[in-house]
């Protein structure tokens, strides 16, 4: 019996290293998204991060599957809990609120605004002779 | 960040939309150091509003309550085609973060509205 035991444990994998990699993946998944930001599909579906999440859960799972010791099947489970925190959190995190009904656009175009220059700048002033295509965005951080 | 990247295929498109009549102003809540960087940095050729206080972003009905890194109000995402006599012809607000716009489709979509109307 214990012959039978010791010998299903010189013959277990050692996967340690594996689940390892497989829990690192997990939070360097939105780093590939990043790389990919550029690109307008594979900004807006995040491919490149979900690929390198189930990449790092197969790991988790091959690790787990093969090798029982304690410190692999954590490793393993932490990487499992993380994805399953991680993909809700996605998209409730992504989400933006909607834009409010009610718009001033008179005095937003009537406002007087500082440029990049730092020179006083009224959109308004610009329309007459054009049209002007106003380009909100998060900011630079 | 992906703020960068928008801009510069805005940039892009910038000959295309002044040749249709189109100005471009970009809005944010950056102080103009940054925004001045941002320009220099994607050779932008269009000025960058900084609209600190959130003045016109509110105005708009664009801002994005505590969406701000330090949990200050900044814009959300949104491209508004204001007409020469100062009406919206045309606006695309994004639901998602990721939710940014290809600078092909805002070319086609802004002169599709200034064709259909004849400016």
């Amino acid at each position: 019996m214990s012959l039978t035991e010791q010998g299903v444990g010189r013959k277990q994998p050692r996967r340690f290293a594996l689940a390892l990699l497989g829990l690192l993946l997990i939070p360097a998944s939105p780093v590939f998204w990043a790389l990919t930001l550029d690109h307008t599909l594979l900004r807006q579906s995040g491919l490149a991060m979900w690929i390198a999440m189930t990449a790092g859960l197969a790991l988790a799972g091959y690790a787990a599957w093969g090798d029982s010791r304690r410190r692999t099947r954590v490793t393993s489970a932490l990487t499992a809990g993380w994805v399953a925190f991680s993909v809700p959190a996605f998209f409730v995190f992504t989400r933006l609120p909607a834009a409010e009904e009610a718009r001033d656009l008179r005095r937003a175009l009537r406002m007087t605004l500082p440029d990049h220059e730092g020179q006083p700048m009224v959109v308004g002033d610009l329309l007459g002779e054009q049209a002007v295509l106003l380009h909100f965005y998060r900011g630079y951080w | 960040m992906t703020c960068q990247a928008e801009l510069r295929g805005l940039g892009a498109i910038n000959d295309e939309l002044e040749a249709l009549g189109v100005r471009v102003v970009a809005v944010s809540v950056d102080p103009p150091t940054r925004s001045a960087e941002v320009v220099r940095r994607g050779r932008l050729p269009f000025p960058i509003l900084a609209d600190e206080e959130g003045r016109m972003i509110r105005a708009m009905g664009l801002l994005h309550k505590g969406g701000g890194p330090g949990g200050g109000d900044i814009a959300i995402p949104a491209q508004v085609l204001i007409g020469q006599a100062g009406d919206v012809l045309w606006e695309r607000v994004a639901d998602r973060i990721q939710d940014r716009p290809d600078p092909q489709t805002t070319m086609d979509d802004v002169a599709g509205v200034l064709r259909a109307r004849g400016e």
